[in-house]
């Protein structure tokens, strides 16, 4: 008997799982890069927070905080990032694609922390010792991060070999009571610890960060598939059971540099371009047999992929901010204009971001500076 | 059972239910085939199916199929990679002490060790004794009576020039050029970029034999120091 097999349409990789879910991603230095620990040379906590409601609620808040340790002439940080994802999607259809979006509910949630230290180096220039040319700062990060995803979905497995030939319809007529399932539990808890490098360029106008990150991830999942048997009127149930563990290599790339006319000019003009990319080191998300073809932590994942892009124009004059940002995560996309203030010890700014669902959010960032 | 077309509708009803063979299902189409006035009601009953509602039926399992998450995965620690995590915390942490706990010894200034404030200079090396409170002090302390000392530490010739901490007492002076007190480099990160430049040149001219004597050994001015530092260039307020 051969099974056209149905899938769910996985939303694993999405912006819950980004490097920077923000669109003011340099309002959360220490998710850009370790680095930037520090690199303001006072003491810092930035608070970010965004909430997308729809037929899907998303929302993130972040926390973070670094200072300038003179003793060790280095920055030192602690970041945490919360998520939280909902997908609501109901469907009676019959399912015939191998991946369809047609679920019915899920709700993942994702709690990220980490410590980072980033020492200090100044490059002088060669014409004037006295003066410092560049700054850079090399940085090391540990990250833990603890993902689940609970999942049901109206799934479907239809045996299409149940085809009846007529006169009328010499092709066949698909029979449609042939159902195998009717429902599909899964319930992933995915652990991961991150370790790796950053590493900070700037000038008082260039501003170039990385940060490469080696990931381990523990995955478990269990699956249950039910099937109501119309004519018995008794449900049967089937559970699997899956064990993962994937290695991954993430790096992304922050380039940014401010346009002023001169130092007294009150306008400037900042863009921010940056760019990740994700590779699996022993990600085998074929289908080698039964079980396998009912998870959801492998097929979810490509092997390689460019996983983050962001663009952003933000403009100062004296202590008002406007901007524009375009952020892409996971073929998640945010637009988003923004509007801020900028003082000595606080600067505030607000979002306006819609994603490429049309679902309209609101994000507010917000950095207290102080020495 | 007979395949007859006074059966015709059992048969129709269980080739739909597949309690046929192959064969006997042929010989079903075979005999609609003879008598077509049953291939409207065949057609029909390939089209019968259980009929449910479009809401979606809730069947009073939702909640119980949610099972809470398992977040404990078996024996995780005890893989490589959780202990090269483990290795690697540890590490950060006795880095991170090494700095607090081991680079502060000797380096205190006492109340009777002169404080060196080393001054790199382009081409070459010298040395500028300050006192923190006063620069007038230090420059006065860039006299005739103090240009010609040159005193050997650790074979390296430096140009000292006393810096009491508190006003320029001549007996301690002369004590340090007989007891030849301990002589302690303090990094004064902050006064070197404020070092007066009147104050260099003084120190240049007051003592321009100890320029020409100096040790060939003269370290190269260095763009890039290995040593992390405070003075650094901030990121802009821009970002």
């Amino acid at each position: 008997m051969r099974f056209i097999l149905i899938a769910l349409f996985s939303i694993l990789g999405n912006i819950v799982l980004a490097q920077v879910p923000f669109n003011q991603v340099n309002q959360q230095p220490l998710l850009m890069s370790s680095s930037m620990a520090g690199a303001k040379n006072s003491k810092r906590i930035c608070l970010s927070f965004n909430n997308f409601s729809g037929n899907n609620n998303h929302l993130n808040i972040g926390l973070s905080f670094d200072k300038m340790s003179k003793s060790l002439a280095s920055g030192i940080g602690f970041y945490s990032l919360f998520s939280k994802n909902q997908f609501n999607k109901m469907s009676s259809e019959v399912l015939s694609n191998f991946k369809t979006d047609k679920t019915y509910f899920t709700n993942q949630n994702s709690i990220v922390a980490g410590v980072c230290i980033a020492p200090k180096y100044s490059i002088k220039s060669k014409t004037n010792p006295n003066k410092n040319w560049l700054t850079f700062s090399p940085s090391i990060f540990v990250e833990g991060n603890v993902f689940t995803n609970n999942l049901i979905a109206n799934n479907k497995l239809i045996d299409y070999n149940r085809v009846v030939y007529s006169t009328q319809n010499p092709t066949g007529i698909q029979q449609k009571d042939s159902t195998i399932s009717n429902y599909t539990s899964n319930t992933i808890a995915e652990k991961t610890i991150k370790y790796g490098l950053g590493f900070l360029l700037n000038t008082d106008k260039l501003l170039l960060v990385y940060k490469g990150s080696f990931e381990n991830s523990f995955i478990n999942e269990d699956i249950i598939l039910s099937n109501y048997n119309v004519t018995s009127q008794r449900f049967n149930f089937n559970n699997y059971n899956q064990h993962h563990s994937l290695h991954a290599i993430q790096q992304t790339v922050h380039f940014g540099y401010s346009l002023k006319k001169s130092e007294e000019s009150p306008l400037s003009v900042t863009p921010l371009l940056g760019i990740g990319y994700k590779r699996y080191i022993n990600l085998d998300n074929s289908i080698p047999n039964d079980t396998l073809i009912y998870g959801q932590s492998l097929i979810s994942k490509n092997e390689s992929e460019i996983n983050y892009t962001h663009a952003s124009l933000n403009i100062k004059y004296a202590k008002i901010l406007l901007g524009c940002s375009y952020t892409d995560c996971y073929n998640t996309s945010l637009s988003a204009i923004s509007i801020g203030y900028q003082g000595k010890k606080m600067k505030t700014v607000c979002n306006i971001a819609k994603t490429n669902n049309s679902i309209i959010g609101f994000e507010l960032a917000t950095n207290f500076y102080w020495n | 059972m007979r395949f007859t077309i006074e059966h015709i509708e059992e048969l129709i009803f269980d080739y739909h239910e597949g309690n046929l063979s192959e064969a006997e299902k042929a010989k079903v189409l075979n005999l609609i085939h003879q008598y077509p006035e049953y291939a409207a009601e065949f057609t029909l009953w390939a089209q019968t199916y259980a009929h449910v509602d479009n809401v979606l039926p809730d069947y009073g399992l939702t909640e119980n199929l949610i099972h809470q998450p398992v977040l404990a995965v078996t024996n995780w620690y005890n893989t490589t990679w959780a202990k090269l995590g483990v290795l690697s915390s540890a590490l950060l942490i006795a880095v991170v002490s090494f700095y607090i706990f081991g680079n502060n010894e000797n380096t205190k200034p006492t109340a009777n060790t002169i404080v060196i404030n080393p001054v790199v200079e382009k081409g070459e090396t010298s040395a500028i004794v300050t006192s923190k409170s006063n620069k007038i002090e230090s420059k006065k302390l860039v006299n005739k009576s103090t240009e010609n000392k040159i005193k050997t530490i650790d074979n390296q010739i430096v140009n000292t020039i006393s810096a009491p901490l508190s006003t320029p007492n001549i007996e301690q002076e002369k004590q340090i050029e007989t007891h030849h007190e301990k002589v302690v480099l303090v990094p004064q990160v902050e006064e070197v970029s404020k070092v007066d430049s009147n104050s260099v040149s003084e120190t240049k001219n007051a003592d321009p034999k100890a320029e020409n004597d100096s040790p060939k050994k003269n370290k190269k001015k260095k763009s890039f120091n290995f040593k992390p530092s405070t003075n650094f260039i901030p990121v802009n307020t821009d970002f």
